[in-house]
């Protein structure tokens, strides 16, 4: 790998942007969609120039790309297929992540240069399968979120092609790729970028001769808790994993940078020490936990989900506020800020950046640009002078203390 | 060619009035959303008068394969060879080394249900030397024709209900135990798994007796299988959700019917049209497979036949999904 990490923390990037602050903040690749053949139609699929901008920048910065083409899709999304492969081999695309045996098939016929890693679209939860995608000509299998850890380690030690597992983000409450409530609930195709989460959405439950069998403050849902597998990275990193996943193309840039350099940390101190003790993971955690806007949990890796594992409150998702600024500008002492959320001053905050592990700060006061002292910062994008006693960095990001 | 499930031995017998063209049975643990009632003392016999009527008879194997799966899946492949089963439903890309050990690969039919959307992935399989491929049934008759004008060897679901969601989790028992309550005794689902390949061929080791005994008491011990139905609470229509050891399925709030395009099906050169019989009654595939057979026939429906007509043709055969989330329905 290029950056000499054992294993590959990949992060996904709905922007340029973010993919840029995910290469920052310690990602050694970003997997991306394009705009055409990609699912998360709500995520800002980057054009072929920004694919090509983006494996510059992470390709000077030792990482990688990753291109999603993981619709699956109907006849007439055909048109133009070769093409657009050719043009990510071009744009100097690293691997392609493929849901579409066909579309894998096509790419290994085009001779084109990225790797290509079947997606967990195809829901591969055995050795065999690995071993026969392989022979079809993946370079990489990126498993079903339904293997648990034992089984995931029956499937290295049965298989030689490499592994990509998920360890953080959202999860399908279905196999991947084999639902399609949405289709018949909305008509937006779930395979083809349109997923309106009906598993989420409340459901009452009836027996057959449709008697009520549903707690009515409590409806039925098929929602998941999100993967958090802080616990599991060890063990991933030890059985040869070659790459571990974060989800959320469609995540803001203060999720991607606290969730990703907070992997990193994790993972760059696992290869230095050999293993992290429990303080080390609940510090994870807990800055993991500042970014989350919906309860998390282990996924399969402790074996099949119970109720704990779901979710069934009326609303599951918190909107996070904490993150208020980014620095953009350092002159001298004096930091500049863009506002990004409201906060008042004086102000007790922690700062975090591409290599600033989150340090406590205080921010006594502030000026706009124009030097007119600021009390409260409440014009988002608003640019504001400050200085404190604490590291800095361009990039960094603070972000309230919480009480 | 008409092909047709088998869910109850009552239905069995309808059936090998009807001569459908091929029967799918579901036989053990791999099986998925198909009702078991072959004993496993049986199997081979049944199948034998099966194909002594000149039936083809295929094997449900569409549970995804963990880890665990590896032996039984390799098991049931050689069963299948050895037993001449015309054909082998799987839904994971595990079985194909197996069946290529086997020499059985030209068997199997790939049926996952949502995956095959286009030519290029039914040709995929069909080239690997598959039998046939089931298109999704989310695909409209316009794209049907297309893929089919590109292939050989599509098969379609033409009634009966069908999977909108697979999961590996088991929702309904989750659910009943975050609100602290039992899953009534009732709901218990009458599908049950008996395997006929175990590792150690308990059952042909032991007499006819004992053989029984122990089939008797795995089923006993499966008391998690559960029927139930739910409803989103914004809409009318009532899903069916199975919860077994292979995790749970939501169907389709209403069986899909294709009486009105079964010409125009055939005509696009599709030859493989199944009806899935699973939560009917015993007679339901025979009276499904005469409709169609008479409308292909030119035959005029009668009343009577009318009323054995059920399910809905609105469902993709004249529209297609979305896309994306803005894109206007085409």
């Amino acid at each position: 790998m290029s950056n000499n990490h054992t294993i590959e923390l990949l992060a996904p990037a709905g922007n340029l942007e973010k993919g840029k602050i995910a290469v920052m903040y310690g990602a050694d690749a970003v997997y991306i969609g394009g705009q055409s053949f990609s699912l998360r139609s709500r995520a800002s699929n980057f054009s072929l120039e920004q694919i090509e901008e983006l494996c510059e920048f992470a390709h000077e910065h030792g990482s990688k790309v990753h291109v999603t083409v993981n619709i699956l899709p109907h006849p007439d999304d055909l048109e133009g297929l070769d093409e657009y492969l050719l043009a990510l081999d071009q744009a100097g695309a690293d691997a392609l992540i493929i849901a579409s045996a066909g579309i894998l098939a096509r790419a290994r016929a085009l001779n084109i240069s990225p790797e290509l890693h079947l997606s967990t679209q195809h829901s591969t939860t055995n050795s065999l399968a690995c071993g026969f995608w392989k022979s079809a000509g993946a370079d990489r299998v990126v498993l079903a979120r339904e293997n648990t850890m034992e089984e995931i380690e029956k499937i290295v030690s049965n298989t030689d092609v490499p592994l990509e597992v998920f360890i953080h983000g959202g999860m399908c409450i279905s196999y991947s790729g084999r639902c399609v409530l949405s289709n018949h609930m909305t008509g937006r195709d779930a395979n083809r970028g349109g997923c309106a989460q009906s598993c989420r959405w409340k459901y009452e439950v009836y027996d057959e001769e449709k008697n009520s069998l549903s707690d009515p403050d409590v409806l039925f849902s098929m929602s998941s808790k999100d993967l958090q597998a802080v616990d599991q990275i060890e063990q991933l990193m030890k059985m040869n994993i070659a790459s571990l996943k974060i989800e959320g193309r469609m995540k803001s840039g203060y999720y991607l940078a606290t969730v990703v350099s907070a992997y990193r940390r994790l993972i760059d101190h696992i290869e230095q020490n050999g293993s992290a003790d429990q303080a080390f993971l609940d510090k994870i955690k807990t800055e993991i936990a500042k970014a989350e806007n919906r309860p998390t949990g282990c996924g399969f890796y402790k074996g099949l989900p119970d109720q704990n594992l779901q979710l069934y409150a009326r609303h599951d998702e918190n909107v996070t506020q904490e993150y208020i600024a980014q620095i953009v500008d350092l002159e001298g002492d004096t930091v500049i800020l863009q506002v990004k959320n409201k906060f008042e001053l004086p102000l007790q905050a922690e700062i975090f950046g591409p290599d600033i592990e989150p340090t406590q700060i205080e921010i006594k006061e502030a000026v706009d640009l124009e030097n007119n002292p600021v009390e409260v910062a409440n014009h988002p994008m608003a640019f504001l002078k400050v200085q404190y006693t604490g590291p800095r960095q361009k990039e960094a990001m603070i972000r309230k203390v919480r009480s | 060619m008409f092909i047709v499930t088998a869910n109850s031995e009552k239905e069995l017998d309808n059936l090998l009035e009807k001569l459908p063209d091929e029967i799918i049975l579901a036989v053990n643990s791999l099986s998925l959303r198909q009702n078991i009632f072959l004993n496993p003392d049986l199997a081979v016999p049944i199948i034998n008068k099966i194909h002594k009527k000149g039936i083809r008879v295929s094997i449900n194997a569409m549970k995804m394969l963990d880890e665990s799966n590896i032996a039984s899946a390799e098991d049931l492949v050689r069963w299948c060879a050895e037993n001449k089963i015309d054909g082998l439903y799987i839904a994971d890309e595990g079985y194909i080394p197996v069946a290529q050990k086997y020499h059985y690969l030209d068997h199997l039919i790939y049926q996952p249900e949502t995956l095959i959307t286009n030519e290029m992935d039914a040709l995929f399989y069909l080239q690997l030397g598959f039998q046939a491929v089931s298109l999704a049934h989310e695909l409209s008759l316009k794209e049907i024709e297309s893929i089919s004008k590109a292939v050989n060897g599509l098969e379609i679901q033409i009634q009966g209900y069908y999977s909108w969601m697979y999961s590996r989790r088991r929702l309904l028992t989750n659910y009943f135990k975050q609100i602290n309550r039992e899953i009534p005794k009732k709901c218990l689902n009458k599908q049950k798994t008996v395997n006929l390949f175990k590792e150690d061929n308990k059952y042909e080791q032991t007499d006819a007796e004992t053989s029984s005994s122990l089939i008797e008491k795995e089923l006993q011990n499966q008391d998690q299988t559960f029927s139930l139905l739910i409803r989103e609470t914004g809409r009318e229509g009532l899903m069916q959700v199975n919860e077994s050891d292979a995790g749970t399925i939501v169907y389709s709030d209403e069986p899909l019917c294709s009486i009105s395009q079964i010409i125009q099906l055939k005509e696009a050169g599709i030859d493989r049209f199944r009806i899935d019989t699973l939560f009917e009654d015993d007679e339901y595939g025979c009276r499904q497979l005469d409709l169609y057979r008479k409308v292909l026939e030119e035959i005029p429906l009668s009343k009577e036949d009318l009323k054995a007509k059920k399910g809905t043709d609105s469902g993709y055969f004249l529209q297609t999904t979305l896309r994306k989330e803005k894109q206007e329905r085409r």
